[in-house]
Formats: C-alpha cells, sequence, structure tokens
C-alpha cells in the first residue's frame, strides 16, 4: 500500500474507534443527541428488545433506559474491525454494570457482557452506523452493595446521567 | 514527507495491528475457533500459561477443544501498551475473563483478572504471538445468578455460542 493508504487505513480506524466512544458516552449520560448522531439517519438496529429503524431506537432507548436503570455504565473493549474502503465491519466487547429496582421494591446489580456486531459507513467524510446488532453473552443478579458513606465520601465527583456529569464541562462531548 | 512520516506510521500501524490480533485471539479463545487461533501464533510460539509451559501448540488445541465444564467464556481486553521495535514487539494487556463453568451438575460463574505479557513477532506481513505469559491478578467465584430466559434479557435473541453458530459469523464468515 501506498503511505497515503496507509495513513488513510489509520485514521479510518481512529475515527471508528471514537464513534464506539462516544455511543458508551450516550448511552451512559443519556444524551440523545449524541447517540443518534453516532448512526445514520437510515441506518438499522437488531437489538432484541428493539429492532428496526436506528434513530427511533435512540428515542425509544434514552428515556428507557434513564427510566429503568438506576444506574448503567458500560465499557467497550476487543475491537475487531475489517476495512473495506467506505464500509467496515466490527465486533466489539462490551462490559456493562447497570443497577434495577425489583417490583418489591429491593435492588440489584446487574453486570453483563454483550457485543456489538456491527457495519460502519463513510458517507461525506464522517464514520457512522449504518446496522448495529447486540448479542447477550452473560450477566449476573448480585446483591446492591453501593455505599456513599465512610471511605466512599471523599469522592466529590460523582458521576451522573445527564449533562450535570463533569465530561460535560471539559468539552469532551461532541457529536460529530 | 514519505521519509519523514515512516517510522511514525509503521509504529501506529503495528499498535493497531497488535489490537486487532489480541481482539482476534480473544474470539478464537471464545468462540473456539481452532482454524482462527492456529493463524494467530508463530510456527515455534511459547507459552507460560498456568500448566501450560513452552510449545503454544497444546495450549492452541486443548483451547478450542469441546470441553462440556465449560458453559461460555467472555474475553474482555483493555490497557495495551506496546513497545515496537521493528518487526518485533512486546506487550502487556490486561484482561478480564468471565466463564461460567458446570461443577457437579451446578453451575458457577469465575471471573479472573490477569495480564497478558506478550512477545511478538511480524511475519510476512502479518503480527503473530511468539510469546505469551499470563499473570493472574485476582479471581471470584459465584454461583451463576444470570438471567437469560426471562424478562428484559430474554428479549435479547442473539446469543453467544461457544461455536462457529456464534452471530459473528454470519457479519465476518467462518
Amino acid at each position: 500500500m501506498e503511505p497515503a493508504e496507509r495513513i488513510l487505513a489509520i485514521v479510518d480506524r481512529q475515527a471508528i474507534n471514537d464513534q464506539m466512544t462516544r455511543y458508551i458516552q450516550a448511552v451512559d449520560r443519556c444524551d440523545l443527541e449524541l447517540l443518534k448522531s453516532v448512526f445514520h439517519a437510515d441506518g438499522v438496529v437488531d437489538f432484541g428488545v428493539f429492532e428496526g429503524n436506528a434513530w427511533d431506537f435512540c428515542e425509544q432507548n434514552i428515556p428507557f433506559i434513564k427510566e429503568n436503570l438506576v444506574m448503567g455504565w458500560h465499557r467497550f473493549t476487543n475491537v475487531g474491525l475489517e476495512l473495506e474502503g467506505d464500509r467496515a465491519r466490527a465486533e466489539s466487547y462490551m462490559l456493562g454494570n447497570a443497577a434495577v429496582r425489583l417490583p418489591d421494591g429491593s435492588l440489584i446489580n446487574c453486570p453483563d457482557n454483550m457485543r456489538y456486531l456491527d457495519v460502519w459507513e463513510k458517507r461525506d467524510g464522517i464514520w457512522r452506523i449504518f446496522s448495529r446488532d447486540l448479542v447477550l453473552d452473560w450477566n449476573a443478579s448480585w446483591a446492591f452493595s453501593q455505599r456513599s458513606d465512610g471511605e466512599f465520601e471523599q469522592y466529590q465527583l460523582q458521576g451522573q446521567r445527564d449533562e450535570s456529569d463533569p465530561v460535560y464541562q471539559h468539552g469532551l462531548i461532541r457529536p460529530l | 514527507m514519505t521519509q519523514y512520516a515512516d517510522p511514525a506510521l509503521l509504529e501506529v500501524e503495528a499498535k493497531q495491528a497488535l489490537h486487532q490480533l489480541n481482539a482476534q485471539v480473544a474470539r478464537a479463545f471464545d468462540r473456539m475457533d481452532r482454524c482462527l487461533m492456529v493463524t494467530l501464533w508463530t510456527e515455534d510460539a511459547e507459552v507460560d500459561w498456568g500448566k501450560h509451559q513452552g510449545d503454544a501448540k497444546a495450549f492452541v488445541v486443548e483451547s478450542t477443544s469441546p470441553d462440556n465444564t465449560l458453559e461460555r467464556t467472555f474475553s474482555s481486553i483493555s490497557n495495551e501498551y506496546f513497545e515496537i521495535d521493528g518487526n518485533s514487539a512486546r506487550g502487556e494487556v490486561y484482561v478480564i475473563n468471565i466463564s461460567t463453568l458446570i461443577k457437579d451438575g451446578k453451575k458457577e460463574d469465575r471471573l479472573i483478572g490477569g495480564r497478558f505479557l506478550d512477545q511478538y513477532r511480524k511475519e510476512q506481513g502479518a503480527w503473530k504471538i511468539a510469546k505469551r505469559s499470563f499473570v493472574h491478578d485476582w479471581n471470584m467465584n459465584l454461583p451463576t445468578t444470570a438471567v437469560l430466559d426471562e424478562g428484559l434479557f430474554a428479549q435479547f435473541r442473539l446469543r453467544g455460542e461457544r461455536s462457529q453458530s456464534d452471530p459473528v459469523y454470519a457479519l465476518f464468515g467462518g
């Protein structure tokens, strides 16, 4: 490959990685605008809980997780990516940690392992998801044991699931 | 320009390729994919991984052989640090492996946190593992509490499999 092509491939991989990061930022901050920006308008998802247009999914999912998850944090890892010009296929791993309230009022902690299977497309120079499927690998229901007293009192900066999270003040939320 | 950019270009290309290599090893391990796994190691590769010492081939075969006591595995890698030196490289890669084991008819979740300390070599343009040592950092062993077929989780139709019936093969091919 010529140097120009090699540089382009590196830039493409980095751009997709950045968008994968924004997807997680969007879900963890419940940021609808940011989440939609990661998908093409005609994109599709097959998440089991939702199958269809990606932007419709975003509109449905953000209020759903805001209402039904007491907390929700995600980290993505293991990106396997095959570039083919302006299209790419990718598998990425996700480790999530969420808490939900049961009908009896008690809280449980639900860590989960999932994978995203994606088709990405670069249009007008910007990579966005055309298709994303969600694969469930594992989960658990553990007793909710989060505390805010004792040694945890020292952490003045607490993550928030909205625009009051410190990441916004740092200017690190920037939809493309 | 080209001459100036080449070393930096080679280094970032190598780091991206090594991330891809580590993701492929995790996929081969989690999907029990021997065809993929064998392509990811040099011919003379070695491991220092628990009971596996020396030639990597025994590890490659055992890690991709059916195991009725292992229902699922998920190998999440992060914190990848690479030092590139021409066609050789060294790396430290953090891993959290989450498995569901079947012991005496009961299911147990095992979480292992550790690190791979790797030596890599580039052969015919492809980066491969020449030596992998697994360092154990921590583990957790808990009764399985997975909820897969009830409530919200039942709606996640696509499921991970330790075989080529996993949905990833529809995307990338076998």
